[in-house]
């Protein structure tokens, strides 16, 4: 697993969802070789274009010959029984290469149980020698929001439609961003959005 | 703030970047170590509750004196509010009984 061998990181993973003593070996043993990861949480609204921002982040670190970790969280999660996202399976293609390894999470269930899972998850990716770990989730419910700031940076995306930045900042995402990504830029003037995202980050710092 | 067409690729490489910037800025300032203790000062206060919480309620199964306390709520005999002040006496009791 520390080698990041894929099949080992699975069984690893799943040792860590399923809770108990086992989780808490794993934990013991790999907790000495983590810190290392860059840590990113991607999170924000439903249809922002997460998980394609994701795929093309991918890309972009492995030119840069960094190794990628990814942990998506998401209800309509291929591998937990929801739709099958376009979106989504077009970053499994990159589960197929060595340097990159691609965990889906399901968001169902209870909130501090799947945080947990996520931070250890996190734990198992930086120990097998990750340099970048992308957790990706949906909406800013509690789960999401503890996942999303479980990490070194927090990543907000929005679009330039309908007033989606005043509902994300309703929904309370200014307080968790460090960096703020209006993606679909080329849809209408994302200029708008800019301005508001800048006012409500603003407003948040008083 | 940064403006990205993802689909199109547009835009990431300068995400990325500016990832990596702040990647190093947070290094540099030794913020990532700062933050990294403030999560896990959290994170353990979270778990240590999760686990005392499951832990508690599988060694109430088996307390008699906690469906007593169910029964005399469910029969109207004691209010709520006053249950839940006798059951953290008995939960305190329960760290000192033999599995402790």
């Amino acid at each position: 697993m520390l080698k990041g061998d894929h099949r080992s990181l699975a069984k690893a993973i799943s040792i860590i969802e399923g809770g108990g003593p086992d989780r808490r070996r794993l934990i013991q043993e790999i907790y000495p070789r983590t810190g290392k990861a860059f840590t990113i949480g991607i999170t924000g609204p439903t249809g922002t274009g997460k998980s394609t921002l994701v795929d093309k982040t991918i890309e972009e670190y492995r030119k840069r010959g960094r190794r990628v970790g990814v942990l998506a969280i998401d209800p309509s999660s291929p591998f937990t029984g929801g739709a099958l996202l376009g979106d989504r399976l077009r970053m499994m293609d990159h589960s197929l290469e060595r340097e990159v390894y691609i965990r889906s999470m399901a968001s169902r269930g209870d909130v501090g149980g799947l945080a947990r899972a996520a931070r250890n998850t996190i734990r198992v990716l930086d120990a097998a020698g990750m340099d970048v770990v992308i957790v990706e989730t949906v909406g800013a419910g509690q789960t999401e929001v503890q996942v999303a700031t479980a990490v070194d940076a927090t990543v907000v995306v929005l679009m330039p439609q309908l007033g989606d930045e005043v509902q994300a900042f309703k929904a309370g995402f200014n307080e968790i961003g460090d960096i703020f990504v209006v993606n679909k830029a080329d849809i209408v003037n994302p200029a708008k959005t800019m301005f508001n995202i800048a006012s409500g980050v603003q407003e948040k710092k008083g | 703030m940064l403006k990205t067409v993802a689909l199109k690729g547009t835009g990431v490489p300068a995400f990325v970047y500016t990832l990596e910037t702040f990647e190093k800025f947070l290094d540099e300032h030794g913020l990532r170590e700062e933050r990294m203790r403030q999560r896990l000062e959290a994170e353990l206060v979270e778990a240590a509750f999760s686990d005392f919480y499951s832990e508690t309620l599988n060694r109430l199964k088996g307390e008699k004196s906690w469906r007593q306390l169910l029964g005399q709520v469910s029969r109207k005999e004691l209010d709520p509010e006053t249950a839940a002040g006798k059951l953290v006496k008995i939960i305190a009791g329960l760290d000192a009984g033999p599995n402790a």
